[in-house]
């Protein structure tokens, strides 16, 4: 098998034992890798209600045929576990060098189970993998523990670790690589800390066997040329996605006060163009010449590794217009390795709560100095920090009365960084999301712009089922950084090319796609599972979209129609081949190999034919 | 007046970020500082905040906003 290692590490910290599992060449070409590797094995592995936080979850740490060549931004693998967030299928993925550590020491995949009684740190050097004791590191943030690691383990290895966030078990702590890389929003973090798992150190010495090496430095080195040639280059590398504050004012979808607004007032205080006046450096993952992370000094003195994502929530969705701010929060998330998504949203729901009285204390609007606080109580745990720890969805059901008005989630992970009261194939991208509301499989905001902006139509179905197949499933198998392609416009055809060299497999991109519906409808299978059942409500956007009408900006006035909204939701299920209730059908299992998958889910739920 | 707002590398293309044209009414195509050096497919145009064309027309008073297509992470 060339391109793939063909091995799986597998370790029990339980029994602090390890061995390698051979791949067969069937199971990498029928879930290619990353994603799909982790989707398969947690499927298999994870018995149907077993404790997120408990032995018996299984972390997946999880690599592509592509990951670590020379190839535009392929420095990424997945984290996926049973989410303690959601109670479903779980993942995220990360640049950092243990990817291509990972690669170079021989295998595809990380796969951990049972939990360790006392702290400890996985070192993976090529065969030989051992379990050092982690009582002098647990306890510490991100970066100090790293520094520490890296004084041990050297500067290229590969570092994989959690903050306070994760030991405290807090539901959306992340997992966290090179002071500012993170992944695993559905709570990986606390994953690792209920195992005991403070760091993952990879080193490897060898590298992946290639099947044509020569073509596939030929179409490398040719990709990384056309990312550079691109007109969008120059731009992109001053601002990054950073650029993406002032896009979604202006198309009204920047999330502010809590998802009320699409548009917020003080947004020149953290666009782009502030952060270019603020910026000193410019951070990437391995192997990508398009660097995204953007560095800038924050109130505190301290270089803070900014995008989007992180602005958005921690600056306008709080009502906070203040850069330096803001960066100061999102330092803090990444070293205690917390979601900066959820924790923006959380706060930013604390704030909602309060200003409609619903809880006693008093956080306002944009009110620095309460947001750190929480963030700090959030992170450790303490008065309504420990509420909030366990994310918008629980906190709402413990709150009752009309907290869950407020909470904008869907299948309990927090809505990340685009406002959707006028956006319906967005919300229908949040709402099927196999993870809860994230953007990463389907930002079809940029096209639903362009067409019918507030239309319900069958084409924004299959525009959010064409992303879930190139984003979720090509882009996560592989695995690689989709941003060459959404933010360059590199050409989606060098990937089957670059694929068929690295493992002479020959897969177009229609075959990619098989591959991403066969990766859904797993994941959606193990979601079922876990839940004895499905409803359309699971698949359904946060109630504040249909409930409060926009106040602002040009879409003033405007909500999702509920009854629409079933409509563009039937439409989805149909082209996934899913019955009404979300549930796949059995013939759709089957065309897609999963017959296996269709017996066992009959034992849950009916199955129509 | 009519105010035109170019975003991301269409300011860099254009060489202004907004500039107000003195027209009472004109086709969006006629107004802009963007030609043949970009690809329309991966443009965005807003009137008002809302979605338009480069043949819609506008009048003064109106916001024409220009966008890159691809962003967002």
């Amino acid at each position: 098998m060339k391109g793939w290692n063909g091995a799986i590490l597998r370790v029990d910290l339980t029994e602090k034992k390890y061995s390698v599992q051979k791949i067969a060449p069937e199971f990498a070409a029928k879930w290619v890798g990353g994603r799909g590797f982790a989707a398969r094995i947690i499927w298999e592995e994870v018995p149907a209600g077993a404790d997120p936080l408990g032995p018996h979850n299984v972390l997946v740490f999880a690599t592509g045929p592509l990951t670590g060549l020379t190839v535009p931004s392929s420095g990424k693998m997945v984290v996926a576990a049973k989410s303690p967030l959601t109670s479903g299928y779980g993942d995220g993925n990360i640049g950092s060098m243990a990817s291509v550590e990972m690669r170079k020491a021989g295998y595809d995949a990380i796969v951990v189970k049972g939990a360790s009684e006392k702290p400890v740190v996985l070192v993976v050097e090529d065969g030989k993998v051992s379990f050092e004791p982690a009582d002098d590191l647990w306890g510490l943030d991100t970066f100090t523990a790293e520094r520490r690691l890296r004084e041990r383990y050297g500067k290229t290895a590969g570092i994989l670790l959690i903050g306070q966030a994760g030991e405290n078990l807090v539901r959306y702590a992340t997992v966290i690589s090179q002071e500012g890389r993170s992944a695993g929003r559905p709570g990986m973090g606390a994953v690792m800390g209920s195992k005991k798992l403070k760091a993952v150190v990879v080193k490897g010495t060898g590298s992946p066997e290639v099947h044509d090496p020569k073509e596939l430095a030929r179409i490398g080195a040719e990709a990384y040329r056309a990312i550079k040639e691109s007109s969008m280059y120059d731009f992109w590398m001053r601002q990054g996605t950073m650029l993406t504050i002032q896009w979604s004012q202006e198309n009204s979808v920047l999330p502010a006060y809590n998802f009320s607004e699409g548009v917020f007032d003080e947004y020149r205080g953290i666009d782009g163009y502030k952060m270019e006046e603020y910026k000193i450096g410019q951070r990437s993952c391995p192997l990508c010449n398009m660097s995204c992370g953007n560095v800038i000094t924050d109130a505190n003195g301290l270089e803070s590794e900014l995008d989007y994502e992180n602005v958005a929530m921690l600056g306008s969705n709080i009502g906070l217009g203040d850069l330096k701010k803001v960066a100061v929060l999102n330092r803090l998330a990444d070293m205690y390795g917390i979601d900066t998504i959820s924790l923006g949203n959380s706060i930013g729901f604390a704030m909602e709560l309060s200003e409609k009285g619903v809880i006693q204390e008093k956080i306002e609007w944009g009110d620095f100095d309460a947001a750190k606080q929480l963030l700090e109580d959030i992170v450790h745990r303490r008065g309504l920090g420990e509420l909030l720890s366990l994310g918008v969805r629980r906190t709402a059901e413990k709150l009752g009365g009309d907290a869950p008005k407020y909470a904008v989630h869907v299948k309990g992970l927090e809505v990340s960084a685009y406002e959707c009261h006028a956006a319906p194939g967005m919300a229908l991208a949040y709402a099927t999301s196999p993870i809860g509301a994230h953007h990463k499989d389907a930002w079809v905001i940029a096209w639903e712009t362009k067409t019918d902006r507030l239309g319900y139509g069958r084409e924004k179905a299959e525009k959010v089922v064409e992303f879930q197949r190139i984003r979720g499933g090509m882009f996560e198998s592989i695995v690689a950084c989709r941003l060459p392609w959404i933010e360059i416009g590199l050409n989606l055809e060098y990937y089957p090319k670059l694929f068929h060299a690295a493992t002479g497999v020959t897969m177009s991109l229609e075959d990619f796609n098989a591959v991403a519906d066969r990766i859904y409808a797993q994941i959606r299978a193990f979601w079922i599972r876990e839940h004895g059942g499905w409803s359309r409500e699971m698949d359904t956007p946060p109630r504040k979209w249909f409930e409060t009408k926009l106040t602002k900006g040009p879409f003033k006035g405007v909500s999702l129609d509920p009854g629409k909204y079933q409509r563009l939701l039937d439409y989805y299920y149909e082209i996934r081949g899913w019955d009404s209730r979300g549930v796949p059908r059995r013939t759709t299992l089957e065309k897609l190999g999963l017959a296996d998958v269709a017996e066992q889910l009959s034992k849950v739920v009916k199955l129509e034919p | 007046m009519i105010k035109v707002k170019y975003v991301g590398y269409l300011a860099s293309i254009a060489g202004v970020h907004e500039e107000e044209i003195n027209a009472e009414n004109a086709k969006i195509r006629e107004l802009l500082r963007l030609k043949g050096n970009v690809n329309w497919d991966e443009v965005i145009i807003l009137v008002n905040g809302r979605p338009a064309g480069l043949d819609t027309t506008v009048k003064k008073g109106d916001e024409v906003t220009v966008l890159p297509f691809t962003s967002g992470g």
